[in-house]
């Protein structure tokens, strides 16, 4: 059931940015010898005039498609991609998403995994002739039937290498499958040979891009249409482009960047952005794996996902009402847990949050599972997620220090005496910037219900007062209601979706200056996901690359 | 080709759901190697294990691992009960009171630690070198045992080195292991420089790979893996076009990763074109079907009281490792492969403990004194001591080229990530986060070794044991900065 309701809190276009950005920045590179930290880019400075910024590009070493986006390839190439088989295909650390290029260094156990499963997936296909007919697109007159094989080499080429397939290429192809449909006596074995080929292809492995040389500009090129359709289709859907694309691509439509940027409009109404959107907030978020029953997990990954897809998609509301929203999305077992009153559904479905702290994501299951493995340590986990993954923070233990361990507790001690041991000497430079914020929301568990007293420890009663740099708050309203009058937080996600889009983690000074021109682009804070989209799409960085040295 | 023809998991589930165990290598096998070959020598052969888990349990000093007596007749624990029902207590020695000396001051030791606990022994255990001081790190500062044999005893062989891990998930926060956390074996470039080696995770891709090109006994299953490798070739022939025509568009940058892809797509060629020679004892293994379901990350221990998952944290680390193991000792039959390095359970093993010793606790928690303590952490080292034993049983029970077992030309050696007794970090005793009290495993006829023994190993260094192993296979040099033989 669609929520309606209006954007709470929504202040478009009076939104103050955190004045104190620059000084905190400074505070923390400065902070206790326990501790370093820096924020991305520099500070967003909204209207701001002067020269017209010069272009500025990204620089993206060749990416391999990761295991989602492998898996919706070979969905979309043959209609059924095999989950049980995709552990062939190598796993994607997240930092913190799964599509950085410098953790893609091509391996043995990456070239023979891809061709048992082109092996698989072509079997799988071939002995369901309805799924075969379908995805060859003509019925062979007899073992050798050249057109057949041909069109079939053609139209499946373009789709797996995104890209026609140049004509060599096809009557090479087209060749080795009628070898061996010849031996065989068999058509469909010889179209096997294309489907396997085609899916171990670098360039449907690899996001080639070769583009055109810029005059002046050595190691710059300017995409072709080709490549912006892939570009394009994976950041906005997480799939490679589909016939409709390719189709656009092939009439020049995406040649310049208004171009672009309308179709990524158009992109955007359809499901597989909600989709896509969901999994980018996720991965920045850190809640694509729960430590919860399956179910329960389950109902949490939805439960945001739903948000996600609802606000910022279906609703289009600004970015920001992801944290405002005065109400959720559970389904009965997880409205149990949360004390909400039971939907009567096993599907997410909006209920008000009511009285209480809960608002917005920050107070759904999953942001709360951020609770480490015992709840002991909950605070420290939870304010170690808002300052590195809301804030993007850069909060890491010294070279050559070592934390003390925590000590048993004693009968009458409650947590904040037992974490008490690190906020003092070395460790407090970190600490105090760590503890005080998970403290906030220790009136919830790590499952998202509501706790008064520890577990365990009925003597101790929580109060669930946190602090953030300095301004206090309680609960998951609190913090978010902080968030929100903190630039840093609207600047981290812009950070994040630009990291995402470029597949790599870590920003150079020429990232840091795209960074700026895209804040430029963009109104003020209170801007939609589809605006966000729509400046990158078609700045410079998106439609250029900077090829590595 | 697979899948058709009945495997090797659905025989296990059985009929009506049953799993039932069978000898693999003795039942499961197709009558392959016709052709016998006699030679007066065998290779040798190495196999190095690793177990992420140490025995202690926080604050206590009862002990189900270390037997109580030194000597042949000693009393077979609950942490080695496996080299019993394994029927192997005669073909292994243990050691126990190994040290791995740990960095105090700011000064690591030759051989030693960092003083943090965690992910800090793999590199000195593995490579002999002392790590970095105050510093995290799972990688190691010089080759590995594995990698400095291989180079000097794989000669032709197809895989230098047989890289696998059992577990292949990690059960908390996004469930991956990746990189240096998930991998074992370090192999040092002509220039010094170290390069990790990732492991195969699937034992179904390491099946595929060990035996591509070996045809089956019978004549339509021969005809048909023949037609099989000739479309699998056709297909590799485009592919190898395609990837050289890429490569001449590309820039620099995207070249060299190319590169880096083409030359493992050029081993893989090999292979297929290859045609494996059979000798011996060498079979070609039943397909292991298709791997287990990867399991979920583990509900959290909240301490006593709170639900633990029964469902959640096992990826059927037992049956993978069977698997693992059967192809170990198959592809050291079948020379494919003279060395092979088993991670068995990542460092700081979050592995369910409930699915295959009922605890309500994971293997790391365990040590901490979560359910069933010391006696859960004795089931842990179990678990490890039961895969060498498997490993041991079957290399004994297959004949070598020489007349001999497979065992008796092989020198095998598992270590743990730490022992029980002083934390430096913590400053207490009878700690999990140890480095005193450990133990190890070695086994094997390589180099004249017998066994059957526990002996105190008196503080030595846990990596004698590899060194041990080492000079059993032919190769003389120290491990790194541990050059002390277990075996004396």
């Amino acid at each position: 059931m669609p929520h309606q309701a209006t954007s709470a809190g929504r202040t478009r276009g009076t939104g103050r940015r955190n004045p104190v950005a620059g000084p905190v920045i400074a505070g923390l590179l400065t902070c206790a010898s326990a501790c370093t930290g820096a924020l991305d880019g520099g500070p967003y400075r909204p209207g701001e005039t002067g020269s017209a910024p010069s272009a500025h590009f990204a620089t993206t070493r060749l990416r391999r498609l990761t295991q989602y986006e492998y898996a919706r390839a070979v969905d979309q190439l043959v209609g059924r991609a095999h989950p049980e088989t995709l552990m062939l295909y190598p796993i994607d650390p997240r930092t913190p998403f799964d599509d950085d290029a410098d953790e893609q260094d091509p391996t043995a156990s990456l070239v023979n995994g891809v061709e048992l499963l082109a092996t698989e997936t072509a079997e799988d296909l071939l002995a369901d002739p309805a799924r075969r007919d379908t995805v060859i697109g003509c019925i062979p007159s007899g073992p050798t039937d050249d057109a057949c094989m041909r069109s079939f080499v053609e139209r499946f080429g373009r789709r797996a290498i995104r890209r026609p397939v140049p004509s060599d290429d096809v009557d090479r192809y087209v060749a080795g499958a009628l070898a061996i449909a010849t031996e065989e006596g068999d058509f469909y074995a010889g179209a096997g040979i294309v489907v396997r080929a085609f899916l171990q292809h670098p360039r449907f492995l690899y996001r080639v891009e070769v583009g055109t040389p810029v005059d002046g500009t050595p190691d710059v090129v300017r995409l072709d249409d080709w490549e912006l359709a892939s570009r394009l289709s994976f950041l906005v859907w997480g799939t490679p482009p589909d016939d409709a694309l390719l189709d656009a691509a092939a009439r020049g439509e995406l040649h310049d960047a208004d171009g672009v940027i309308a179709r990524a409009e158009e992109m955007l109404l359809d499901a597989r952005a909600g989709e896509q959107a969901a999994r980018i907030h996720a991965m920045w978020l850190g809640i694509e794996i729960l430590p919860h029953s399956t179910s329960l997990s389950a109902a949490m990954r939805d439960e945001s996902a739903t948000l996600v897809r609802e606000v910022l998609l279906s609703q289009d509301r600004p970015w920001r009402d992801l944290f405002r929203e005065p109400g959720t999305y559970v389904n009965d077992e997880l409205a149990a847990i949360y004390g909400l009153p039971a939907p009567g559904s096993s599907e997410p479905t909006y209920v008000p949050y009511g009285e209480g702290t809960r608002q917005g994501i920050l107070s759904h299951g999953a942001f709360l599972s951020h609770g480490g493995s015992t709840g002991e340590r909950a605070p420290i986990h939870r304010g170690l997620a808002v300052r590195r993954r809301l804030l993007c923070e850069t909060i890491e233990l010294p070279r050559g220090f070592m934390p003390p361990p925590l000590p048993e507790p004693t009968s009458g001690q409650c947590r904040a005496d037992l974490l008490a041991a690190h906020r003092t000497g070395g460790c407090a430079g970190c600490h105090d910037r760590i503890d005080p914020v998970g403290f906030g929301l220790e009136g919830y568990d790590i499952a998202g219900r509501v706790q008064s007293t520890e577990p365990g420890r009925p003597e101790c009663t929580i109060e669930g007062a946190g602090m953030l740099d300095g301004h206090a708050f309680a609960g998951p309203r609190g913090l978010a209601d902080l968030l929100l009058e903190d630039a840093r937080m609207t600047e981290c996600f812009e950070s994040q979706l630009y990291r995402f889009a470029m597949g790599h983690s870590s920003l150079t000074d020429e990232d840091s200056q795209v960074l700026a021109e895209l804040r430029h682009g963009l109104v003020d804070e209170e801007f939609t996901y589809g605006e966000l989209v729509r400046v990158l799409v078609g700045s410079s960085a998106f439609l250029y690359r900077r090829e590595p040295e | 080709m697979r899948g058709r023809v009945m495997n090797r998991r659905m025989l296990l589930r059985g009929a009506c759901g049953v799993a039932v165990a069978l000898p693999f290598l003795d039942a499961m096998v197709p009558a392959f190697g016709r052709r016998v070959a006699r030679a007066d020598t065998a290779p040798k052969r190495l196999a190095v294990m690793w177990g992420g888990i140490s025995y202690g349990s926080d604050g206590r000093a009862e002990d189900f691992v270390v037997p109580t007596t030194t000597g042949a007749s000693y009393e077979t624990t609950r942490g080695l009960a496996p080299l019993d029902s394994e029927g192997v207590k005669d073909r292994v020695t243990v050691f126990s009171n190994l040290l791995l000396p740990w960095e105090e001051g700011g000064v690591v030791p030759p051989g030693g630690r960092s003083a943090p606990y965690h992910y800090n022994t793999m590199g000195p255990l593995f490579s002999g070198m002392r790590g970095p001081a105050g510093e995290r790190s799972g990688a190691p500062r010089g080759p590995t045992c594995d990698q400095i044999v291989a180079s000097a005893i794989a000669g032709t062989t197809t895989f230098p080195v047989l890289a696998y891990r059992v577990q292949p998930a990690g059960y908390v926060g996004t469930n991956e292991i990746g990189g240096d956390s998930g991998a074992l074996s370090w192999s040092q470039a002509p220039d010094g420089t170290l390069r990790r080696v990732d492991p195969t995770v699937s034992p179904r891709q390491a099946f595929e790979d060990l035996f591509t090109g070996f045809t089956p006994d019978d004549p339509v299953e021969a005809e048909r893996a023949r037609r099989a490798l000739r479309q699998r070739a056709s297909v590799l022939d485009l592919v190898s076009e395609d990837m050289q025509r890429v490569m001449r568009e590309v820039g620099p940058s995207d070249r060299r990763r190319l590169e880096e892809h083409f030359t493992h797509l050029r081993a893989l060629e090999e292979r297929v074109r290859s045609t494996p020679v059979a000798m011996g004892s060498c079979r070609l293994p039943m397909d292991p079907g298709m791997d287990p379901p990867i399991g979920g990350a583990i509900i959290e221990y909240e301490g006593a009281g709170m639900p633990y998952s029964v469902e959640n944290g096992y990826s059927s680390e037992d049956e993978r490792a069977d698997v693992l193991t059967d192809l170990v000792a198959m592809a050291f039959t079948c020379d494919r492969s003279r060395v092979a390095s088993l991670m068995i359970t990542e460092w700081k093993c979050y592995m369910n403990m409930f699915q295959l010793f009922g605890w309500r606790s994971d293997m790391h928690e365990c040590t901490h004194g979560a359910d069933g303590t010391s006696m859960a952490t004795a089931d842990a080292i179990a678990f490890h001591v039961k895969q060498l034993a498997r490993l041991v049983r079957k290399l004994d029970a297959i004949t070598d080229v020489d007349g001999a077992s497979v065992l008796d030309n092989t020198a095998l050696a598992l270590v743990f990530e730490g022992g029980k007794g002083h934390d430096p970090e913590g400053n207490t005793e009878n700690s999990a986060h140890s480095t005193e009290h450990m133990v190890a495993l070695l086994a094997g006829g390589a180099g004249g070794m017998t066994h059957g023994q526990h002996v105190d190993g008196g503080a030595m260094h846990p990596a004698s044991v590899f060194v041990s192993a080492m000079q059993a296979v032919g190769v003389t040099d120290a491990l790194g900065e541990v050059s002390t033989s277990a075996m004396g």
